[in-house]
């Protein structure tokens, strides 16, 4: 579903992103680990197509994010790190105009925004403009608009941050449930235990290069994933 | 910490824009770009005090009443100073994003609110330079004292502080009023209108005085003269008569001490206020669709209504231009009586010289609506929404002329329609008054756009900074003035070479600017929007 093929990205003469190489199939979540300034974001923007790469490729159900960018889009959603929206919109405005750009029939977002959006604890808020809401009302508020359209394959970046220990646990949830309805989950945390326990596969970068991507059962073997991590990141220091 | 907090105001002043990959070279080669421009429009506007002052001194020197050369100055530079900057330091002091940031800090709160005037400060300095200076070398020049050389720059010195002193305190006030509307823009904009018009009030007694003068003093400008008299006494100031001068040293310290002390300690509780905290709760209601590029147009909209300062800043032009249009219908037969004055001067045939003129002053004020300018740059780093989004580059490049197009071309219509009944225009020239400022709004709105794409910056602490200092929004303000003022002349001189061919020749010129630029827009713009990173 996700196929990362040799991805480089170069900030001037700083390697962000050295040959990155990772595949992703329909129902797998995988966790996307490593530390401050490792190379996660710019994989998940060059994944997403809002950040050129110099070389390698993308691709989204088999197509080029840089050569179908539309389509490659119309099936996937992004949630940034910092979710800044227009905080001039109201919440519900703000999700209806995401209907309306993914192309969300009336029918549907009618039954699924009241849905998700009591699932997520927000529907009172929802008449607030956006510049009222906490942190984690927006993270919320970035979440159902990634849900909305029901998208093949969601690139998350640190989605639990000022999220509360229910919206945590409900993400967590809606996560899975999107995976065992076919869909795939790609997200960066610095979460371990989460990691650990939700997801299918794990991919480690240190300074651009994968050092490690598999099945979180092979690439964990009897110990922790922060043991695992940690070790890791001592051997290629 | 006031200099490290002048320091961080004065880079947010004139912060780079977004960084793209663009090389060291090419950055230094920008600002060079910049600070020439800057130059170039501060002398343009120098050079329209020159002409005043030489129009002026001569006459106030040999009737004796140099008091009043330096009374019309002092209160132009004032009172632009003042309007200018009341929502400039509204925005500086009570908008800005990392207000809450630095009260977290060991900060006194008197550094953050000094470290700000400050900012504000510089600008006024510098827009005071360029009225007060030239006039005060021409007044010497054409034979006025020496004594107002040193205290025409007293003046000069005391007048910046006392605006931006006053214009704190009033906005302030409309921080502190706004706060207890829900429509905060609504009462922001309003506002703006008021202290606008009062601009123009001020600036139009002013030139009733100055036209006083030149009939040799009447009552008017006798009426003023009185030794008491305020105006009397900021002119006296600037020729160092002791008392005058006195006066408005003693008034600019007591008042910039008082406006910062309220300023001071209300900051706090204004930046904290709960106002804006309070909560509707939502009511379910079936949510209609749209196309995606209605939604975008409809969110560019939204973003325009959204800010007092973009609404001000961007549509400004638009809005005299409906008041000009106005103002002509009503006194139409003086601006008739003019032109047929001008005719045989040019020798141009009196009713080709009427539509040209009013041609070239419809293409000139559409010319002043900077709305697309800042239309890229008010996506702050919310931009990776559209960006993620399944919706072609041109659909947003579309969407983001829409709020320039949807307020100038009306306006631009019904001014045109006014100017058509004012000169009793036939078909024809309805049609060349209904082209000319469609034309150049659109000319206008594609330029705006391509500059803000070429020059995008989305880390301001406030709108005021896209708006009105950012590098994009200057290019196409003032660019769009000057331009327009050189543009307005050629127009005139078509129609005085060419007569009604001429007029034709000019709006055909706009029709082939405007596909030029859309070429450009959605050809080397376009490419550049879809590499911009956020």
């Amino acid at each position: 579903m996700l196929k990362i093929e040799n991805l480089t990205k170069k900030y001037g003469d700083k390697v962000a992103v050295d040959n990155l190489s990772l595949e992703i199939s329909g129902g797998e979540i995988c966790a996307f680990i490593g530390h401050n300034g490792a190379g996660k974001t710019t994989t998940l923007k060059a994944c997403i197509g809002i950040l050129s790469f110099d070389s390698g490729d993308i691709y989204i159900d088999g197509k080029s994010v840089r050569e179908y960018p539309l389509e490659t889009k119309a099936v996937t959603a992004y949630i940034p790190d910092n979710p800044d929206m227009y905080e001039f919109l109201s919440g519900i405005k703000y999700l209806n105009f995401i209907a309306d750009v993914f192309g969300v029939s009336e029918s549907e977002r009618n039954t699924r925004i009241p849905a998700l959006a009591e699932r997520l604890g927000i529907t009172d808020a929802l008449a607030d403009s956006i510049g009222s809401y906490s942190h984690g009302m927006k993270q919320k508020l970035a979440i159902i608009a990634a849900f909305l359209h029901k998208p093949r394959i969601i690139l998350m970046d640190e989605p639990f941050v000022g999220l509360d220990p229910r919206a945590s646990f409900t993400l967590k949830e809606m996560m899975r449930e999107h995976c065992e309805a076919g869909g795939s989950i790609f997200f960066s945390t610095h979460v371990l235990d989460v990691a650990e326990r939700l997801c299918d596969r794990v991919a480690i970068i240190k300074g651009g290069k994968l050092v490690v991507s598999g099945k979180m059962d092979e690439v964990r073997g009897d110990a922790s994933l922060e043991e695992v991590f940690l070790e890791l990141e001592d051997n290629n220091a | 910490m006031l200099k490290s907090l002048i320091a961080i105001r004065i880079r947010a002043l004139f912060g780079a824009s977004k960084k793209t990959g663009q090389g060291t070279g090419r950055k230094i080669g920008r600002t060079i770009g910049l600070a020439f421009l800057f130059l170039y429009l501060g002398a343009a506007f120098a050079f329209l005090s020159v002409g005043m002052a030489i129009s002026t001194a001569p006459a106030t020197i040999a009737l004796g009443v140099e008091w009043l050369f330096f009374a019309i100055f002092n209160v132009a530079a004032f009172s632009l100073i003042f309007i200018f900057s009341i929502f400039e330091t509204k925005s500086e002091l009570f908008e800005c994003r990392d207000n809450e940031l630095l009260l977290s800090m060991p900060i006194r709160e008197r550094d953050i609110v000094l470290s700000r005037i400050f900012t504000v400060l510089i600008i006024n300095y510098i827009e005071c330079a360029v009225i007060l200076l030239p006039a005060i070398i021409v007044f010497v020049a054409v034979g006025g004292s020496i004594v107002a050389l040193f205290g025409g720059l007293l003046v000069g010195l005391v007048i910046p502080p006392l605006a931006t002193a006053l214009a704190s305190f009033v906005g302030y006030a409309v921080a502190a009023l706004a706060r207890r509307f829900k429509r905060k823009n609504l009462i922001t904009v309003i506002f703006s209108l008021i202290f606008f018009v009062l601009y123009f009030v001020v600036y139009s007694a002013l030139m009733n005085g100055l036209e006083g003068l030149e009939e040799n003093i009447d009552g008017a400008v006798l009426g003023m003269a009185d030794t008491l008299s305020p105006i009397r006494i900021i002119g006296e100031a600037s020729l160092l008569r002791p008392l005058s001068t006195l006066i408005v040293c003693a008034v600019a310290v007591v008042i910039s001490v008082l406006s910062f002390i309220v300023i001071k300690n209300r900051y706090f509780a204004i930046i904290t206020s709960s106002h804006s905290a309070a909560r509707t709760k939502y009511r379910a209601q079936r949510l209609a669709g749209s196309s995606a590029f209605i939604a975008l147009a409809k969110k560019e909209l939204r973003t325009f209504f959204s800010s007092a300062a973009y609404i001000m800043n961007g549509g400004i032009g638009a809005l005299m231009q409906l008041a000009l249009s106005v103002f002509i219908l009503v006194g139409a037969e003086d601006f008739r009586t003019v032109v047929y004055m001008l005719s045989p001067v040019f020798d141009v045939l009196p009713e080709d010289l009427l539509l040209a003129a009013s041609v070239a002053i419809l293409m000139l004020l559409s010319l002043t609506t900077s709305v697309s300018a800042s239309a890229l740059s008010m996506e702050r780093r919310a931009l990776w929404i559209i960006k993620t989004a399944p919706v072609r580059t041109i659909d947003i490049i579309h969407a983001k002329l829409v709020p320039h197009l949807l307020l100038a071309v009306p306006t631009g219509l019904i001014s045109a329609i006014l100017f058509a009944i004012a000169i009793r225009a036939d078909a024809l020239s309805v049609l060349l008054l209904l082209l000319a400022p469609t034309l150049a709004n659109t000319v206008m709105a594609l330029f705006g756009l391509i500059i803000n794409i070429a020059m995008p910056r989305f880390d301001f602490e406030n709108e005021a900074q896209i708006v009105k200092q950012s590098g994009a929004a200057s290019i196409v303000v003032l660019g769009g003035m000057l331009g327009g003022i050189a543009l307005a002349a050629l127009g005139i001189y078509l129609s005085v070479l060419l007569g009604l061919i001429g007029i034709c020749l000019f709006i055909l010129f706009f029709l082939v600017l405007s596909v030029v630029l859309y070429f450009i827009l959605t050809g080397a713009s376009l490419k550049k929007l879809e590499r911009i990173n956020i």
